[in-house]
């Protein structure tokens, strides 16, 4: 299993669409802080961040997109790719059981998902209390506010990761896997609203699914309880999505 | 100690209402090459995938080094190395960074292991090329490095000639020769280049619409190809009397229908028509036959199709 995690890591790191995801969320976010920077609302600027926590918040929110969809492309280009170049083959005719690859490949593909989803958030809060100060909260501590979020990132990034993980599993295609993923959580909340119309118990469920955790992880208000629930419940999915995934690798054939 | 790589017993697998593999009972012995003839279609790669694990057999069972299910047979794959269909490799990295992902998925230790390979395969040049910029010839000899990195015991290799260039195909079974005869690594091998398979195999399966049709050593390959002259007369045993006394040669036979296949003088075919016509016998049926591998095969699937 080390093994697999070593291999799977060395193509992780040497994984084209891992750097360009890293770099086109480190220029953003750099570029995000630097407009705020310089946009100036006393001399007509429209943006109004005055503090590195506040890009910081303004980060959270745009990292939603960047767990639902920027992960969707490294699934499609390090999961699935490994299908279309064939490699697949090598890796499951190895002597290594396929549940043990696709753990691994799963382990190694959250890592890099939680990675990518802290670019953004970590270059706008740390370069923006460079430039603009961290500033303060009400009521709540801002160590405790910064820790509490970049727990819920990583374990909402890695849940999603492993949704995502299971539909390029799935359909074995990058362009696909990107697409599929990309309408998927487009609609997902719609989905859930239309079926809480027929299905009370729809609305009940997706009060409690990641779907709707990521559009509130970033509330400095949130309770102790809806803390744990957003830390706990997104890593049970995360867990049972890897076994979802595992089942659909062994009973796969590989073409 | 197991004298036999690899067993099948009734392999067969099933795609919907198509029999892609029926019920083939395949038999490599430990350090032969066995080269594994077929049209397209007629079942080759699937065979080749239920023995790495890539699909799995509809019904019937897979003996590889001895071990037929489950786990064991998952660890017996560890032996062997594999290359199917196209050469399968990351095509952003380089030659060497191919080698190394499976370096460390194989857990094999050190890094000299992917200077030996890439000096075995001739690619040691390459140094940051990618392998997408790599010809068809130059992946398939880094495929086959990657299937050689964990000192296989056993190769599997499909159509590794695609795409080679003539001296690349000579290059390639001078490997594959060599790496037989000096490390004792058996090897499954298909091609479509028969004339080249006949030059490297030391056994053959000949497999048609699914079916494994022959399981044959070269040696029983060279007998039922051997060349003769075909020579049919009213009394054959007058014939064969001419030959042994006249052409002094016991090298023939007198087959059931009566004719004469003679294995000696194929060269001085004329000299031998001369002694039978002068020992007052009538030619009705004099010509020169045998086959070669392709030949063989087409007959044996029953003409005219090519591999």
């Amino acid at each position: 299993m080390l093994n697999l995690l070593r291999s799977e890591w060395y193509k992780l790191l040497r994984n084209r669409s891992f750097w360009l995801l890293l770099t086109v969320l480190f220029v953003s976010a750099a570029g995000f802080v630097l407009l705020n920077y310089f946009d100036d609302p006393a001399d007509g600027g429209a943006l109004d961040s005055k503090n590195g926590l506040d890009l910081f918040a303004g980060a959270l929110g745009g990292d939603n997109y960047i767990i639902k969809l920027g992960l969707t492309v490294l699934a499609g280009f390090y999961i699935s790719a490994e299908y279309a170049t064939g490699t697949i083959k090598r890796a499951v005719s190895s002597g290594h059981s396929r549940s043990q690859f696709i753990v691994a490949k799963f382990i190694v593909f959250l890592l890099g998902s939680m990675i990518v989803a802290l670019v953004f958030p970590v270059v706008c809060l740390s370069l923006g209390s460079m430039l603009l100060g961290t500033g303060s909260l009400p009521d709540v501590s801002v160590t405790t506010y910064v820790a509490k979020s970049f727990v819920l990132i990583l374990t909402l990034s890695a849940a999603f990761a492993a949704v995502t993980g299971v539909i390029a599993t799935l359909l074995t295609d990058s362009g696909k896997t990107i697409g599929a993923a990309f309408v998927f959580y487009f609609f997902a909340d719609g989905l859930y609203a239309v079926a809480g119309k027929f299905m009370p118990f729809a609305n009940k469920l997706y009060d409690y699914s990641i779907f709707n955790m990521i559009n509130h992880y970033a509330d400095p208000a949130l309770s102790a309880s809806d803390f744990a629930r957003s830390v706990y419940i997104p890593i049970l999915v995360a867990i049972a999505f890897i076994a979802i995934g595992g089942f659909i690798f062994r009973r796969k054939e590989i073409k | 100690m197991n004298e036999y790589v690899l067993r099948t017993h009734q392999l067969t697998k099933r795609y919907k209402n198509q029999k892609a593999l029926d019920q083939a009972d395949m038999t490599i012995r430990k350090g032969t090459i066995y080269g594994f003839i077929g049209q397209n279609g007629a079942g080759k790669s699937t065979l080749m995938k239920l023995v790495t694990g890539l699909a799995y057999p509809t019904s019937g069972t897979i003996e590889l080094f001895g071990a037929t299910g489950g786990s064991e047979l998952v660890r017996a794959r560890k032996r062997m190395g594999v290359s199917i269909e196209s050469p399968a490799l990351y095509p952003l990295l380089t030659a060497e960074e191919n080698l190394e992902a499976h370096r460390l998925q194989q857990g094999i230790p050190g890094k000299e292991s992917i200077k030996r390979t890439l000096e075995l395969i001739g690619l040691s040049g390459t140094g940051r090329k990618k392998a997408k910029n790599f010809s068809l010839g130059m992946k398939q000899r880094l495929a086959l490095g990657v299937a050689l990195l964990g000192e296989p015991e056993f190769l599997i290799l499909d159509e590794p000639t695609n795409g080679l260039d003539p001296m690349g195909v000579v290059e390639m079974r001078e490997l594959l020769t060599r790496l037989n005869k000096e490390r004792g690594i058996t090897i499954l091998i298909s091609s479509h280049i028969l004339s080249e398979l006949h030059l490297l195999a030391t056994h053959y399966g000949i497999i048609h619409k699914g079916k494994l049709l022959e399981q044959l050593t070269s040696r029983e390959l060279e007998e039922k190809c051997r060349q003769y002259i075909h020579i049919k007369v009213s009394l054959p045993e007058r014939a064969a009397a001419i030959l042994e006394r006249e052409l002094a040669t016991t090298a023939f036979e007198v087959m059931a229908d009566g004719t004469i296949r003679l294995y000696a003088h194929l060269e001085q075919p004329a000299q031998v028509s001369a002694a039978l016509v002068a020992g007052g016998l009538a030619l009705e049926q004099f010509m020169p036959m045998g086959e070669d591998l392709e030949s063989y095969f087409a007959a044996r699937i029953g003409g005219g199709a090519h591999a």
